[in-house]
């Protein structure tokens, strides 16, 4: 019982109790938000990783996977510096709408890959620094399938 | 009807007066401490105050007075204590010259007029129609008001709440009086004891009223607090 002379009456109380519930209502929807936002875009790094590893490095996902995770660590961040140009590029055809559709539709599946993968990595690296490549998701088959032209 | 039957004593004797008097309200208040009363211990609240008051004017007349200045005490011999107006203007010297800290200090100011006695915070919905809880700033007052009637002292407590927010006023408490003093306040806690002083010292309660929402236990300590 509180010790204040006066005290709150039963529906101060209740109305309190539904504030306390709505609070933890909103921060375990955020962090169920949160950690569903940082699975999704573990998935779709990996996918964008073998994308960009396989136009530019012609490798496979199988011969990736026989490497260490130093080694994978590397070869993510060597993707990332070549990404960046490119992703600025990409960004521009965005941003000229024509030539931008155009690309779009011939390309659609290709076009923002390296705009999309600079994306995540930036988001992981947000929430678990430099050891942000989920080597975990490459090992095992979750691998994200894009819907062709919304990517 | 006031008391007329009013005599000026040596200030030694009223000291001697007073002490014994206090003495009878000691051994009343360690009956009631024991449960030798039927009633329970909130309902002698007002009662309590009251000793605190004749506590602190029997310190105020010892401070004051010594053989070479001295002053008399006009003693209300209808009731067989000091006459009210002399022991209202001592509670305040006591405290112009003591200055207690704390509740003593707001307790004793009360029988001068309302006093504030705490100031809270509270969350609270009161008269919102989105049921939102707002934070309501309360000033908690306090005051004692003395009556003679024939050979009794009637002592009156009343606990008033205090708030510019109308809304909380008007609509957290289930019993409330408006103070018609001051503005904004509604007194929450009424109680009335009957103190009669014929030779032996007696006490009756005369009756209470009080809010859902007070927190009468809780004021019950603090009075404790400040007699033990």
């Amino acid at each position: 019982m509180s010790n204040a002379l006066v005290l709150q009456n039963k529906r101060d109380e209740a109305m309190e109790k539904i504030g306390k519930f709505r609070e933890t209502n909103i921060m375990d929807a955020n962090n169920v938000g949160k950690a569903e936002k940082l699975n999704e875009a573990k998935r779709r790094i990996v996918y964008y990783f073998l994308e960009l590893a396989g136009n530019n490095l012609t490798v496979s996902k199988d011969q990736l996977k026989t490497m260490n995770q130093e080694q994978l660590k590397e070869v993510a961040n060597f993707i990332a510096e070549k990404a960046r140009k490119r992703a600025f590029l990409q960004a521009c055809f965005y941003i000229f709408p024509v030539i931008g559709w155009m690309v779009f539709t011939f390309r659609s599946r290709m076009i923002f890959t390296s705009f999309w993968y600079l994306y995540y990595r930036k988001i992981l690296m947000n929430a678990y620094g430099e050891n942000y490549f989920p080597y975990n998701n490459l090992m095992v088959n979750d691998i994200f399938q894009p819907l062709i032209g919304l990517d | 009807m006031v008391g007329l039957n009013v005599r000026i004593l040596d200030y030694m004797e009223s000291i001697e007066r007073l002490h014994e008097i206090i003495i009878k309200f000691g051994t009343k208040i360690d009956g009631i401490r024991n449960d030798n009363y039927s009633l329970p211990f909130h309902h002698w609240l007002p009662f309590l105050a009251f000793y605190l008051a004749l506590q602190a004017q029997a310190k105020t007349l010892e401070y004051l007075n010594d053989k070479h200045v001295n002053c008399g005490l006009a003693w209300d011999e209808d009731i067989g204590l000091p006459s009210l107006p002399s022991l209202i203007a001592d509670v305040g010297s006591y405290i112009r010259y003591f200055n207690p800290q704390g509740g003593l200090h707001m307790l004793l100011e009360s029988f001068c007029g309302w006093s504030l006695f705490e100031k809270e915070e509270i969350s609270c919905c009161c008269g919102s129609r989105s049921f939102k809880l707002r934070k309501v700033a309360l000033e908690i007052m306090f005051n004692h008001i003395l009556e003679v009637q024939e050979s009794s002292v009637v002592v009156k407590q009343f606990l008033g709440v205090r708030t510019d927010d109308l809304n909380h006023l008007e609509h957290h408490y289930n019993f409330k009086k408006q103070s018609q003093r001051i503005d904004n306040l509604y007194m929450i806690w009424l109680c009335r004891n009957e103190v009669k002083n014929n030779g032996s010292l007696e006490i009756e309660y005369l009756g209470s009223e009080q809010a859902e929402v007070f927190n009468l236990p809780g004021f019950q300590n603090r009075i404790m607090k400040l007699i033990i």
